[in-house]
C-alpha cells in the first residue's frame, strides 16, 4: 500500500507531555482515540464549545491514500459551521453529476442538486489527508491538542470515569477522562480491548483503490462503468480529486491475489489500459480492499463512546462512510456537552446512540444494495442484474434500478425521542428530526446563509412575528437558546422566497432547531412557554 | 416460517387473462426460441418488465414473499 505518497509533507512529531512521568495520574475531561478525519471533527466540536480536549494518535501522520474522497453537502455544512467549511470547498473539487456506463454505451447521466441556493455544493472530492490536515491545523488553532504516537493499550472503566494505558516513544503512560470517544476506525483497538462484537457481512469481492495523477481530459464528474472493455467483466470507477489526482477504482473478484494485483508494474497495466496510450500518469497510492457492512448495537458503553468507523462500517459505494461519521461527531458533541455541563442527564448520550443506529442502519442497506448490485451472489443474481443492464440501456424504468451506489443524504432523524410532534400542518419536505435546510438571508443588507445564523447552539427562529419584539435569547434551565427573529426591516431578512418555500412560512411561524441544526420544533405562531418544553424535550429531560 | 399462505392482501388469485392460454403459448414459444440456455436470462429480463408494470411495492413484496415461501417448503 505504499508507492510515493503525494500527501501534505508535515510530519507530526511526538511531543512528550507534562502528563508523562506525573506523579499523579491527569484527568481530562475528554478523551479521544483517534485523530481521523472523525476524531478530529468531534475534536474541534468540543473545544469551540469549550472543553478540553485531548486527542491521541498513535501515528505521526495523517491519512495514508485519499481514502474518503467525497465530502457530502451536509459534511461541509458541519464543517462550515466549525470553521472549516471554505477551505475545504477550495481545496476540493465540486462535481454534481455522473455517468454510469454499460459495455461502452452511457445507461444514464444524473445530477444530484438541481436547486440553487444553498451555500455549499452537492460535494466536493477532497482527499482525506487535506481535509485531515486542515482539521488539524483549524483544531491547533483554536487551542486543542493531539498528542501524536500516543497508541491507547488498555481501556478501563469504572462508573466515575475511565481509565486508558497509552505507549509512546518514551514508554506507558497513564490518564484518566470522564468520558473517551472511540474514533480508532475499522479496525478500532478500543472496540477490541471492550470485547464488543462487530457484526455484518463481508461482501466477496476484491477492489483496487488507486490515486492517479494525470492531466486528465475528462470533466468533473463521477463515472461508473459496469464491465468496460478496458477491464471486461468487471466494474470500474473515476473520479477526480484536489491537484489533478484521480481516483480508479477497478473490481478484481473475489479470487483475486491481492499482493499480486498490488505490484506497481501490474497497476500500470490495468490503467494504461482504461485511459489508453497518450495520457501520461503516476500512481500515488495502490490498494486492494474487501469490503464489509458493520454495525455495533449500541455506540456508547458505560463511559466509552464510539464514533465513525469505529462504531459502523459500510462499503464506500455511496460515500456513506466519512460522512456518516462526521454527522456522528455532529449528534454528539451539543449532547456531551450539555452531559457535562450538568443541564442534561446522561440519558441524552443514549439518543445519540438511537438515532445514529438508525442512521448507520440507512447506510448499510443503501450500501449493500449497492454493492450487491455491483457483486451479484449468484449465477443467477448476476443474470438479473445483467438483464437489468440490458433493459436500461433502451428504457428509463430500468435505469432506475442500475444501482451503482445511492449517494449519502444526510439522516432524517423522524423517529427521534428529542423531537416535538407538529401541532399545525407545515408542507414542506423538513419535518422535526429534518437537518435545516440552507437558503440565501440578508444579513443586515449583505447577502448571507440561512445556516450560517445557526451558530453551534439551540435556536430559535421567528419569522415575521407580527410585532413582537423577542429578546436575543432566552434561558431554560441553564440552557441557553439564542433567538433568531427574521423579516422586512430586520437585522435578518429573507432573500429570495427559498427560505419560506423550504420551511412553509407563514408570519408568526416558528423553528426551534438544535445545536446541530435539526429541527426539534415548529409551531404556527410564538409558542411561548412551548418552546421551553420542547428545548426540555430536546435536552432529555422530559421522559 | 409457516407454510403457504392463500390470505394476501394485494395478490389476486383469480383469473384476470384476457386469454390464458394465448399468454402461456407465447410464453412457451419464447422459450422454445431462445433456447433453454438463454431462457433463464428471458425470465429474468420478463420479470423486470412486468414487474415494473405493476409498480406496487406491496403488491411486488407479497408476489416475492409468497413465491420464496412455496418453492422452500417444497
Amino acid at each position: 500500500m505504499d508507492t510515493g505518497l503525494n500527501t501534505p509533507s508535515r510530519l507530526y512529531g511526538y511531543v512528550r507531555s507534562p502528563d508523562q512521568g506525573a506523579t499523579h495520574v491527569a484527568t481530562h475531561p475528554v478523551l479521544i482515540v483517534g485523530g481521523g478525519l472523525v476524531g478530529l471533527t468531534m475534536a474541534i466540536d468540543l473545544v469551540s464549545k469549550g472543553v478540553k480536549v485531548v486527542v491521541l494518535e498513535k501515528s505521526n501522520t495523517l491519512s495514508e491514500g485519499s481514502r474518503s474522497i467525497c465530502q457530502a453537502k451536509r459534511t461541509l455544512e458541519i464543517w462550515d459551521r466549525l470553521g472549516v467549511g471554505d477551505i475545504m470547498v477550495e481545496r476540493g473539487v465540486e462535481w454534481r453529476e455522473g455517468k454510469v456506463f454499460n459495455h461502452d454505451s452511457l445507461l444514464y447521466s444524473f445530477d444530484l442538486l438541481p436547486e440553487g441556493g444553498h451555500k455549499m455544493p452537492a460535494f466536493v472530492n477532497l482527499q482525506q489527508y487535506w481535509v485531515e490536515e486542515y482539521l488539524v491545523e483549524r483544531l491547533l488553532a483554536l487551542g486543542g491538542e493531539v498528542r501524536w504516537r500516543n497508541e491507547v493499550v488498555s481501556v478501563d472503566q469504572s462508573d466515575e470515569n475511565v481509565t486508558v494505558n497509552i505507549d509512546t516513544p518514551d514508554g506507558r503512560y497513564q490518564l484518566d477522562c470522564e468520558w473517551l470517544i472511540a474514533c480508532d476506525g475499522a479496525r478500532s483497538g478500543v472496540r477490541r480491548q471492550l470485547g464488543l462484537s462487530f457484526d455484518g457481512r463481508v461482501f466477496k469481492d476484491k477492489f483496487l483503490i488507486t490515486d492517479v495523477k494525470m492531466k486528465g481530459d475528462f470533466p468533473n464528474e463521477r463515472w461508473f462503468w459496469f464491465e468496460p472493455k478496458f477491464h471486461s467483466g468487471q466494474t470500474a470507477l473515476l473520479h477526480r480529486q484536489a491537484d489533478d489526482i484521480w481516483r480508479i477504482d477497478l473490481q478484481l473478484g473475489w479470487e483475486a491475489d491481492s499482493e499480486e494485483e498490488k505490484k506497481p508494474e501490474n497497476v500500470k497495466r490495468r490503467i494504461r489500459a482504461m485511459l489508453g496510450d497518450d495520457v501520461q500518469f503516476d500512481i500515488e497510492w495502490i490498494s486492494v480492499y474487501v469490503f464489509q457492512c458493520r454495525t455495533l448495537n449500541d455506540y456508547v458503553h458505560g463511559r466509552v463512546i464510539f464514533a465513525g468507523d469505529a462504531a459502523h462500517q459500510v462499503s464506500p459505494f455511496g460515500a456513506r462512510g466519512g460522512n456518516a461519521g462526521v454527522q456522528d461527531a455532529d449528534n454528539l458533541g451539543w449532547k456531551l456537552k450539555l452531559v457535562l455541563d450538568g443541564v442534561a442527564p446522561r440519558s441524552l448520550l443514549d439518543t445519540y446512540s438511537k438515532e445514529r443506529v438508525f442512521a448507520a442502519q440507512e447506510n448499510i442497506l443503501h450500501s449493500t444494495r449497492a454493492t450487491d448490485f455491483i457483486t451479484p451472489k449468484s449465477r443467477t443474481s448476476r443474470v438479473l442484474r445483467d438483464q437489468t443492464l440490458s433493459l436500461a440501456a433502451k428504457y428509463p424504468f430500468a435505469q432506475s434500478l442500475v444501482n451503482s451506489g445511492r449517494l449519502s443524504v444526510p439522516a432524517n432523524l423522524t423517529v427521534s425521542e428529542l423531537s416535538t410532534g407538529d401541532e399545525a400542518v407545515f408542507d414542506c419536505a423538513i419535518q422535526p428530526g429534518s437537518p435545516a435546510q440552507d437558503a440565501p438571508l440578508n444579513v443586515n443588507g449583505q447577502g448571507g446563509w440561512f445556516l450560517n445564523e445557526l451558530k453551534d447552539e439551540f435556536t430559535a427562529v421567528a419569522y415575521e412575528p407580527n410585532g413582537l419584539n423577542l429578546p436575543p435569547r432566552i434561558d431554560v434551565d441553564g440552557i441557553s437558546v439564542a433567538v433568531k427573529t427574521i423579516g422586512q426591516g430586520r437585522t435578518l431578512c429573507e432573500g429570495d422566497g427559498a427560505l419560506r418555500g423550504r420551511y412553509d412560512l407563514t408570519p408568526g411561524a416558528t423553528y426551534l432547531f438544535r445545536p446541530d441544526q435539526h429541527v426539534a420544533a415548529r409551531w404556527r405562531g410564538w409558542p411561548g412557554e412551548r418552546l421551553e418544553q420542547s428545548v426540555r424535550r430536546a435536552a432529555g429531560r422530559l421522559s | 416460517m409457516n407454510g403457504p399462505s392463500r390470505n394476501t392482501a394485494t395478490i389476486n388469485f383469480e383469473p384476470a387473462y384476457e386469454n390464458g392460454d394465448a399468454f402461456y403459448a407465447a410464453l412457451v414459444e419464447a422459450i422454445d426460441v431462445v433456447g433453454d440456455d438463454r431462457a433463464l436470462e428471458f425470465l429474468a429480463r420478463l420479470t423486470l418488465i412486468l414487474s415494473n408494470q405493476i409498480g406496487r411495492e406491496d403488491v411486488l413484496r407479497e408476489a416475492i414473499e409468497l413465491s420464496k415461501a412455496d418453492i422452500l417448503n417444497r
